[in-house]
Formats: C-alpha cells, structure tokens, sequence
C-alpha cells in the first residue's frame, strides 16, 4: 500500500504545501468568478423568466454548478460558462414551472413587486429611471414574444454580449443554428418594439428594413 | 469575432443598456456567495433551499431523519433483502467515464452520496397496487464506492428473453411511480399489449437546492442537483445487465423513453452507448445533447445497434420545422438529409430526416401551451386534451413505438 510507504519528510511536506497553494488557488478563483458575474447571472436569470420566488436559488444552483465544475472550465471562458449555466438552470425551473402552472398563477410576481421595485432602484436616477424601466418592461414583452431557444440567444448575444461561438460552444449547439435563432430573435423583437409606441425612444436605432413592406 | 458571428446589433443598444443596469440586491449578494463558498468547502449539509417547499414539511422531517440515519439505512434495507451484491459483482460494473471525467477523475470523493432511500417502508409500499416489483441493486460511483440504485420492474412472468425491453426515465425531482400516473398507466398497457419488458429507472436524489418533493424522487446526471459521482450511464449499463442475469431479459431489443431531462438522459445514454440500445425516445427534452455528451454513435465503424432517435417537442407557430430538424441534427453532430414534414393534426407536426450512417431521426411537436405529461391533477381541461395527445407520442401512426419498430435496417 502506498499509505504505508515511509516518504522523506521533505517531500510530503512539498507535495503537503502544493496541494495547499492548489487549492487556495482554485478557492480564490471561485471567488472572484462568483463575485464578478453575479450580476449577469442575476439579471440574465432575471430575463429569462426566473419569479420573485425563485431567482435566488436559481443563482445559487448556478453557483453550485460552477463550484463543482470549476477545474472544467477554461481560463477566460468563465463568464461564458456561468451564464450558460445560468441559461441552462432557468430553462430547467421554467420548465417545472409550466407543470405546476396552477400552483405558480398565485406566486406570479405582482406589478410593483420586489423585483420590480429593486430594478427601479437599482436604474439610474431621475429621468433615465423612468426611461430604463419603460425599456425593461419593453424588453421583457419582446422576450416574452419568443421562444425560449430564441430567447436564451438574445439574451446571451444581444444583451450579455458573448460571440457566437461562445455560445455554440457552451450550449452544445451548431453555430449556423445560433445565428439563425438570432436572426429570428431579433426579428420578434423588432416586431415588439414597432407595436410599442414608444418603442423608437427605448430602442433608439434604425428601422428595420425586415419588416418594411 | 469570426465571420459567421452576425455583431452586437447597435438597435437594441437602449435595451442593452437597461439590462446591464440591474444589479442583484446586495442582501442576495451575500446569502448566496456565503453558501457558495460554504457548499465549495465542504461544510456539512448542502445549502438550506431559500424558498421552503410548500406542504412538504414533512418530507423535510423525514429528509433529515434520513441525513441523520446515514448509510445504516442503505446497507440494512439491502442485507435485510438480500440484495447486496458480493464484491467481485459489484466490482464488475465499471462506470462509463465521461470524457471530461476521464481528463480528471476525482482522486477522492468530492462531497457524501446523498442519503437514500427517504425511509425504508417507502422503497416499495406505492408499488405494490400498481403491478410492479420494486428492486434495488449496487451499482459503483466515481470514487464514492457504491451505491444502491432502485428500479420498477412489471412483473410478467410469460415474456420470453428476446422480448423487447423498453427502460422509461422518469423527469428530474419525479419519481418512477408518478411516470406510470401522470401518463395514466399508457406505458403498462403499451408492454401489455405489445409484450414488452417494462422498466421505470429510478433517479437518485438531489444534492443541491433542486431536491425532489416526492416519495422516491431522484434526478439523472444531466440535472443540475445531481451529485458528480452518480454515473447514470453506467446504472443503465448494468440494469439491462442485472435484468438479464436474473429474469433472463433484455436479450433482445432495448429502449429508452425518458420525460424532460429524463429524456435527455435517455439521449445521453444511447449516444454514449450505441451498441446497446435499439431505439431512444425524449420527450420534452430541455435541450439537446452537449458534445461532450455524444458518444460513438455516428463514428464510421463503431459499433452501432442504435438506429433511430425520437424527440417530441414543443414549438412556437413561427418557428421552421425544417430548421428544427437542422438544428437538431448539428446538436446531434451531423448533417440532416432531406426533410419531411408532415402535418398530423392543427398544430401536430412530423419531422422526418436522417443523420450520418443512416440513423433514423424524427421530431413530433406540439404547439407550445400543451404539456403531455399534465402532472396528477387530470381533472383539468388541459389535461385531459393533453392526454388525448399522448397516443401521438408514443402509440399511434407515426409515433415513438411504430417509429421503433419500422425503423429497422
């Protein structure tokens, strides 16, 4: 047995230290990964549909995931990774969700709730909190409008501004198919912006020439 | 950027904006890095769930009266029933390594095996009203030694070796028992009728936040909850093993049917191991296959008994059912062929096309609002709409079980 072999001091000491420094390694790493896109992962949760009632442990699964998985992901790619998951994890809750719609009709969060109000206070002041809370609730009809393939695209592309291949890389899929749910991502919202008539405020770009006659 | 990547759209840019304002609460901030970091040093118990399951308290009195028992209840339940496989047995399911696993095992159990089962009378009391025999054997973790798994089996004693063996996976945080409710026993008529082997696997439980709030819940590998090593390759691996050495099935054809990640599980499991199962079906799969996922199923000369794939899904009006089934067959790593669609019923399409090495895929899908599986409370419209839809999954013109059964080389 291995355990029973009598190793020089020195070495296990060494050996002792460099799974030390190892693990405080890949402690530290966690801890900036988790500190830094907590956020994004929160607001991307928060736009893929995630309730009141659960966007916490939502972010708390992404985090358990990431934890568990933290020698798997590459350097650089973590922001990628966490919010794959993140995208990953509320796709899972929403599913549940629409299986226990019946219980969920009276969790449904209601207007003024907390997280309503938060991300009021939490937009800038004065005007443009008016402005960023009309673009939210835009953005969240938009989102609503789409499927949820489509949605996690838009979501991660447009919003979170990962490449596509980032995407394609962490989702599984082919790259050809992230861009064309973009495509049709981006096609949905436009729609939304266009029934909105305050839509060329919030959205602030050009017409778009799909939807021309 | 390469040149495929269509660039951040700038007409969204107010959107963008608005988005990248909105910052967690700081109160949330810190709950969750706090059990983030405590579940990542391993202190004790996974993290307290923040929202309590409603009237399931006590389901969380028995969890923890499990917690406490350990593995005492484990290893007593299964020398009482004499199910506890010898070591050299046990010793010869060999976990099927993942290849990211295989890049890094675990040198030594990463976090305890969950506790199981939730209390012993449990393992088979429902069972017993519903035809099936329950039945637990060892199978081996990646480096958590071993560790009981259970299944349902319908006990036919008339069925013959080569009869076909169909393995139903059940959703994650469901158990076995609320397959053969929610689908109104259509699985037991199904192996009745057509002289199946019928199997209901059994997950294990979750570990995480996502822990199941029913007697005998468990989730599958691909579930966020599950503990990293629970190899449910490998449990499927050796329950058509174990089937065969004591009821001499699975001699002939096996199948997987799973529901939501059940049904990626299945997929899961039959990419990993073409030359093991004949037929894969997910419905409501929540995603498809990751790479690292996909097994030697389309590699030119593997070995390869699996010759078609069903997936039922849903789908919005605008979306393209040809795209669907490109989409799917890049995710499944190869190029479609010609497409088919067909339009079985408003709003029912049928997705044919085939993948490399003349793998048979079909997609079924539904309109977005209709849920197949509509849970125990059937009373309700939908429902009951929805299980009039069930035939065109699984047993009817052109669903899962025909599909299987014509799809032969």
């Amino acid at each position: 047995m291995l355990s029973t072999l009598r190793l020089p001091f020195r070495w296990t000491l060494s050996a002792r230290r460099s799974a030390d420094t190892g693990e405080q390694e890949a402690e530290d790493r966690f801890t900036a990964l988790a500190s830094e896109h907590l956020d994004a992962i929160y607001r991307t949760a928060r736009r893929l549909g995630a309730r009141e009632g659960e966007i916490e442990d939502l972010v708390q699964e992404v985090l358990l995931v990431v934890a568990r998985r933290l020698d798997d992901i590459d350097r650089g790619k973590e922001r990628a990774f966490a919010l794959a998951t993140a995208a990953r994890v509320a796709s899972e809750f929403r599913r549940r969700e629409r299986r226990r719609r019946e219980q969920l009709m009276a969790e449904l969060e209601p207007e003024g709730g907390y997280l309503h109000q938060h991300a009021l206070a939490t937009a800038a002041s004065g005007e443009r909190q008016v402005e960023q809370a009309e673009a939210l609730e835009l953005l969240r009809a938009g989102l609503e409008a789409m499927t949820e393939p489509q949605r996690v695209i838009f979501v991660l592309f447009e919003l979170e501004e990962l490449r596509a291949s980032e995407i394609a890389a962490q989702l599984g899929l082919a790259e050809a198919a992230v861009v064309s749910r973009l495509q049709r991502a981006r096609t949905v919202m436009r729609r939304t912006c266009q029934r909105d008539p305050r839509a060329p405020r919030r959205s602030g770009g050009p017409p778009d020439p799909e939807s021309q006659p | 950027m390469n040149a495929r990547d269509p660039g951040i759209d700038a007409a969204f840019e107010g959107l963008r904006r608005a988005h990248r304002a909105e910052r967690a609460p700081d109160a949330l901030r810190q709950r969750v890095l706090e059990r983030a970091r405590q579940a990542r040093a391993g202190q004790g118990a996974p993290p307290p769930r923040s929202t309590p399951r409603r009237s399931h308290g006590w389901l969380a009195v028995a969890a923890a009266a499990a917690v406490a028992a350990g593995s005492w209840l484990l290893v007593s339940r299964t020398e009482l029933d004499g199910s506890a496989a010898p070591k050299a047995e046990r010793d010869a399911v060999t976990p099927t390594a993942e290849p990211s696993r295989r890049a890094a095992p675990p040198a030594t159990c990463p976090r305890p095996l969950p506790a199981w089962p939730w209390h012993p009378a449990d393992i088979d009391t429902a069972t017993k009203l519903m035809g099936l025999e329950s039945r637990i054997f060892k199978t081996e973790t990646l480096g958590c030694g071993p560790f009981a798994r259970r299944y349902l089996l319908r006990t036919d004693r008339e069925l013959t070796a080569t009869a076909p063996l169909l393995i139903v996976l059940h959703d994650g945080g469901h158990s076995p028992e609320q397959v053969q409710v929610e689908t109104r026993w259509w699985f037991d008529d199904l192996a009745q009728r057509e002289r199946v082997a019928l199997v209901y696997a059994n997950g294990t439980p979750a570990v995480g936040p996502l822990q199941g709030q029913w007697i005998n819940a468990g989730v599958w590998q691909t579930d966020p909850g599950a503990h990293p090593a629970i190899d449910d390759v490998a449990y499927l691996q050796a329950l058509s093993s174990e089937l065969g050495d004591k009821d001499g099935l699975g001699q002939g054809e096996v199948f997987l049917a799973g529901n939501g990640s059940g049904g990626l599980m299945a997929l899961r499991a039959a990419l990993r191991e073409p030359g093991r199962y004949t037929g894969v079906a997910a419905f409501l799969p929540p995603r498809a296959p990751l790479k690292t996922e996909l097994g030697p199923v389309l590699a030119a000369g593997a070995e390869r008994r699996l010759r078609s794939i069903f997936v039922a899904l849903t789908r919005a009006a605008d979306e393209n059912p040809s795209q669907l089934a490109l989409d799917w067959a890049a995710a499944l790593g190869s190029e479609a062929g010609p497409v088919h669609v067909t339009r079985q019923r408003p709003g029912v399409r049928r997705i044919d096309t085939s993948l490399a090495n003349g793998l048979a895929l079909r997609i079924v899908t539904l309109p977005e609002e209709v849920n197949p599986f509509p849970g125990p409370g059937g009373a309700e419209p939908l429902a009951r709409a929805a299980s009039e839809k069930l035939p065109h999954f699984f047993d009817g013109p052109g669903a899962a079980w025909t599909f299987f059964m014509r799809a032969k080389p």
